[in-house]
């Protein structure tokens, strides 16, 4: 059994509208190891994105523990939890979310430049900007680095949040339905992209509703009713 | 890093900026402009009131005067030799002025001063046109007038005296717009400073006969003056030493009108003063205290029992020695006054008695303290409004900032899931904010002080648009043009606050954007 990069224990999360209380998770339970490529299937509106957001310390549940690397994510103060989000995670966002203001390497770089002070960016740059080269040449789209968002088609919108997730080499990469929004073609693509990606040593996390998608990935769970059931190593990776 | 540089993207694509800009703008310019012409007016107003009195003003607020001033300016002099500088009586009466070439006639305050101790006491002196081109020339004593004749190239000039001072003026201000400009050319007229009448006797060299003199009184200079429309200088339609008739009312101690009634006596127009309050230019002329003590029938007069009744004059004008403090002074002189009343009340009529008692001793501030606290709290009044209204800019910045903060909430939840902090996060609004206000601040300083600077101008283009577009006018403000100093100091203050309220006005909304987890702002729509 290879090494536990996170484990996620009886994560509750409830949302209040009005009077009502929606449970959204109640106990999820889970555990990613180093260099595997897990999915997370469910029906929409099950909580998988809540939960991925609660991986990421994007959101803070209302009971439960998530630990990365040994660390208690939610018993961190503030600024390195920030850390964490910037040096450690890379989140793809179900709805690629780019600074629209910003052209493509821009937005790849964001991550450096937030991990970098003002007087020390004039020296960290130019090898965060050969770093961004490099990681949107990967994703395919070394021709297009001062396109804006706006300019681009939705399969290369994600290729670029992929890019970002990516530069600032997070162990672990947190991917949430990035081929939601995309036509099977193009969704093959970029799962291709995250395989390779994984062959190279990342670890994967993503999120999805759809069969094809999940048997990109090593292993898949299913979230349901607020738990993960069938936490199966069915299909354990074989790299240690 | 991240913040200077999403600051800058978001300075050059948000164009909603551009409108936080226009109202730090327009509300910078708008404080400046009200501060300093209301400012300006309050200082100017200050100023001259001193100008026009003194230190000192002891007065007793009737047309017969009081009597043994002479007596109480030396009993000072001898009292308070450290505190008292100069110390000069003056006689006001009212009187009648017609100019005797025109039968132009107009009602007049008649001022009887001491010219040299009138110059020393207050700025009087530098109100004199002929006496700053000519200077020395100006006179209250009998003189004739001044012709213009032509030397051999029959080039105009003036007497000799004339020409010396013209040229010492010169000398002292060697860029003079009006001397600069102008060149004297052969068989015209004298088109110098001031107006000359030219002896035509065809003798180089020659300035007339010195016939009929008469003694010199300096008119406020609108009363026979024109101004230009446009440039607002004064056109002297009267040559200097013309003929001006006065014809002043004595009354006698008790305050009725003479058994001689009316007396009419000739002056020659010596020069003219602009001290720029309007009601003082419009009404006031000066002539010899002696003369005019001896007209109104006020020097000492022969009483049917033998004896005569002391001299009298209206008021006294002090000033006061550097450093000395004026409420202080006045106190000193005030209880001086008092000493000085008591050790001659054995020797003064009943009548007299009554006349010295009715003087006050008054700083020039308390004698103009209703007119000088209504517009200082005119002022107070109009920077509470505009302070309110800036307020209201104030909040219009912050909900300015307010939806550019809710647009970008998306935004902001993107920056803080990949590693931004709350802080950065508002650090980037704040400086937005900052960058918003010192453009705003900067452009409504430089309008706001362009603006100021010319206000008379913008004004004079409005007249000549439509005359009723005049908004300043100077009978209704005292000033002849408006006040346009603009204050570097104010000018720094409020645009330091112009800044500071737009960063907070951002730092409110992005500060609470900054706080809340990723997601949150993520999944706002
Ligand atoms: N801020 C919120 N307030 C109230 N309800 C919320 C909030 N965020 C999520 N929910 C609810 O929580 C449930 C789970 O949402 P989540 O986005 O995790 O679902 P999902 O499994 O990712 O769905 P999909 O496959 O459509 O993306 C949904 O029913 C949603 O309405
Ligand atoms: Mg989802």
């Amino acid at each position: 059994m290879s090494k536990k990069l996170l484990t996620a224990e009886h994560i509750h999360k409830h949302y209040r509208i009005g009077p009502a209380t929606l449970k959204v998770l109640h106990g999820a339970t889970l555990a990613v190891h180093a260099g595997e490529f897990l999915a997370i299937r469910g029906a929409s509106g099950s909580g998988k994105s809540t939960l991925l957001h609660i991986l990421g310390s994007l959101d803070s549940p209302d009971g439960g523990t998530v630990v990365y690397d040994g660390i208690d994510l939610f018993a961190l103060g503030n600024r390195e939890r920030e850390r964490l989000r910037c040096m450690e995670v890379g989140f793809v966002f179900q709805f690629y979310h780019l600074l629209p203001e910003l052209n493509v390497i821009e937005n790849v770089l964001l991550p450096s430049m937030i991990a970098s002070g003002v007087l020390t960016w004039p020296f960290a740059r130019r090898k965060a900007k050969d770093i961004a080269h490099e990681v949107v040449a990967r994703v395919g789209l070394g021709e297009r680095v001062s396109h804006r968002p706006a300019e681009l088609s939705g399969g290369e919108r994600q290729r670029v949040a992929i890019a970002r997730a990516l530069v600032n080499r997070p162990k672990l990469l947190l991917a949430d339905e990035p081929t939601g929004n995309l036509d099977r073609k193009t969704g093959k693509e970029i799962l291709d992209l995250l395989s390779s990606l994984n062959e190279q040593g990342q670890t994967i996390v993503m999120v999805t509703h759809d069969a094809q998608s999940a048997g990109y990935a090593h292993r898949c769970v299913n979230l349901r009713d607020g738990k993960i059931e069938d936490d199966t190593d069915t299909n354990v990776p074989g790299r240690p | 890093m991240y913040k200077l540089f999403l600051t800058l993207r978001y300075l050059r694509k948000r164009r909603i900026a551009i409108f936080a800009v226009i109202s730090v703008w327009l509300c910078v310019a708008m404080v400046i402009i009200v501060g300093s012409v209301m400012g300006g007016f309050l200082d100017t107003l200050k100023e001259r009131s001193r100008g026009l009195l003194s230190d000192i003003v002891v007065d007793n607020a009737t047309l017969q005067g009081f009597p043994f001033y002479q007596e109480f300016i030396e009993h000072l002099h001898r009292k308070l030799p450290d505190v008292v500088d100069t110390a000069t009586p003056v006689i006001y009466n009212y009187g009648i002025l017609r100019i005797e070439a025109t039968s132009f006639t107009k009602p007049v305050r008649v001022v009887g001063v001491r010219l040299d101790e009138y110059k020393r006491v207050n700025d009087f002196g530098n109100s004199l046109f002929y006496d700053k081109y000519y200077p020395g020339t100006t006179s209250l004593d009998e003189q004739w007038k001044p012709y213009a004749g032509f030397d051999e190239h029959d080039t105009a000039i003036l007497p000799p005296d004339h020409e010396q001072a013209l040229q010492r003026f010169a000398e002292r201000n060697p860029d003079d717009e009006k001397l600069r400009d102008w060149k004297r050319l052969p068989n015209r007229p004298f088109e110098g400073p001031g107006n000359f009448d030219v002896n035509f006797d065809g003798i180089p060299g020659y300035f007339g006969e010195e016939r009929d003199k008469a003694p010199g009184i300096i008119v406020g200079c609108n009363i026979i003056n024109e101004r230009a429309p446009g440039t607002g200088e004064y056109r002297r339609s009267q040559p200097r030493g013309s003929k001006l008739i006065v014809t002043i009312l004595p009354l006698t101690i008790t305050g009725k009108v003479g058994i001689e009634g009316a007396t009419t006596v000739v002056t020659r127009l010596a020069d003219d003063s602009r001290t720029r309050v309007f009601e003082i230019d419009d009404v006031c002329c000066y002539v010899d205290f002696k003369r005019l003590q001896e007209w109104l029938l006020m020097s000492p007069q022969p009483l049917e029992d033998g004896g005569e009744t002391p001299a009298r004059a209206s008021q006294l004008l002090i000033s006061l020695k550097p450093g000395v403090d004026t409420i202080e002074g006045r106190k000193l002189v005030d209880a001086e006054w008092e000493a000085f009343r008591a050790s001659v009340a054995d020797r003064v009529s009943r009548l007299d008695h009554r006349l010295m008692s009715f003087v006050e001793v008054e700083t020039w501030e308390e004698r103009q303290v209703q007119f000088i606290a209504a517009v200082e709290k005119e002022r107070i009044l109009v920077t509470a409004l505009f302070g309110v209204i800036s307020m209201v800019a104030v909040v219009l910045i912050g909900c300015i900032f307010w939806m550019i903060v809710v647009q970008k909430t998306r935004d902001i939840g993107i920056i803080k899931s990949i590693g931004a902090s709350a802080r950065g996060v508002a650090m980037i609004f704040v400086g937005f904010g900052v960058a918003v206000g010192v453009l705003g601040a900067a452009l409504g300083a430089a309008t706001g002080s362009l603006f100021v600077w010319y206000i008379n101008d913008i004004q004079d283009f409005l007249v000549s648009l439509d005359p009723n577009l005049r908004v300043w006018s100077p009978d209704v403000y005292t000033f002849d043009s408006i006040p346009n100093v603009v204050k570097v100091d104010e000018v720094l203050v409020i645009c330091l606050i112009a800044v500071v309220a737009s960063a907070i006005g951002a730092l409110i909304p992005a500060t609470i954007a900054g706080r809340v987890w990723p997601v949150k702002a993520l999944r706002y729509e």
